[in-house]
């Protein structure tokens, strides 16, 4: 490039990584804390709509979760990613609410899922009909009945490893679990969630 | 990965089947594993079912991207935080 250039290239802003952000909380700066709930507002609603099955509960455990990470923020210790923290934050107040339930909802793994449902799908295929559309759905909606039926320890390994995508080392700081117990309690809830959705798939 | 104790063709009621398919769908199985795999359930109609819906049980647990977070949700939770900041602020 020629001496003097005034040829200006834009490079866009690279965000702000999750530890700064904290370190900023820490030192009293609010509008970092909100931008990490912009961050993982939709990542910690789906884990707990996962584990807790209803809109109503998700939304409450969603405003603790947040709630309690900025309280408690002032003593993280950088010993965990962020995420894997708040994560484990949001773990632990779905499994409080589950325990609080009066009566929670047990349902048997050999139950039939739906004795009219004669479906078969399949899901590589990106290129649904509108009746693949339809089945599509409505496994989804199996899908979230089989999750909220399983076992609670089957059912937060599913949800964090299989429909968060996070890693099995991830996972196992997040429960403070080895990597071979979530091994197996994935495999074990695998097999649980196939039996009950055996006939859709 | 459990010791391998016995051929494929010998397990009794496919019980090993069921820890190796696990295995192979994490992709933890070694290639040979998952060659006794394949040509076991090229001749067990009950295992390949089984390692077929397994399989597409995770594939669709893994297509799942999860939902927006609703409206109402969204506001109540920044309400919430709002007023959480504006607390800490007037300690």
């Amino acid at each position: 490039m020629a001496k003097g250039s005034n040829l200006q290239v834009a490079v866009p802003a690279l965000p702000v990584p999750d530890e700064e952000l904290v370190r900023r909380v820490q030192a009293g700066n609010s509008d970092a804390f909100e931008e990490l709930v912009r961050r993982y507002e939709r990542k910690v609603y789906n884990i707990t709509y996962r584990l807790l099955g209803n809109e109503s509960d998700a939304s409450e455990a969603l405003q603790d979760t947040f709630l309690r990470a900025f309280r408690f923020l002032p003593k993280f210790k950088f010993k965990s990613s962020f995420y894997t923290w708040l994560y484990r934050i949001a773990t632990n107040v779905c499994l409080t609410r589950l325990r609080k339930r009066k009566s929670p909802e047990t349902v048997s793994l050999d139950e039939p899922v739906d004795e009219d449902g004669e479906l078969s799908l399949e899901i590589a295929d990106s290129k649904f009909s509108p009746e693949q559309v339809f089945q599509q759905r409505l496994l989804r909606e199996k899908l979230q009945e089989a999750i909220e039926a399983l076992p609670e320890e089957y059912r937060t390994v599913i949800v964090l490893r299989d429909l968060e995508g996070l890693s099995n080392e991830e996972v196992s700081k997040v429960l403070k679990l080895s990597v071979p117990a979530v091994k197996s309690r994935l495999h074990r809830g695998r097999l649980a969630l196939r039996e009950r959705l055996a006939q859709y798939v | 990965m459990r010791k391998r104790r016995k051929s494929m063709q010998e397990c009794r009621e496919c019980a090993e089947l069921l820890e190796w398919a696990s295995a192979c769908i994490e992709g933890d199985a070694t290639e040979e594993l998952r060659r006794e795999l394949m040509i076991h359930v090229s001749s067990c109609t009950a295992c390949a079912r089984l390692f077929r819906s397994l399989k597409r049980v995770v594939h669709f647990c893994q297509l799942e991207t999860g939902c927006d977070v609703p409206g109402e949700v969204h506001e109540r939770l920044w309400i919430a935080i709002r007023q959480e900041l504006l607390s800490e602020d007037e300690e």
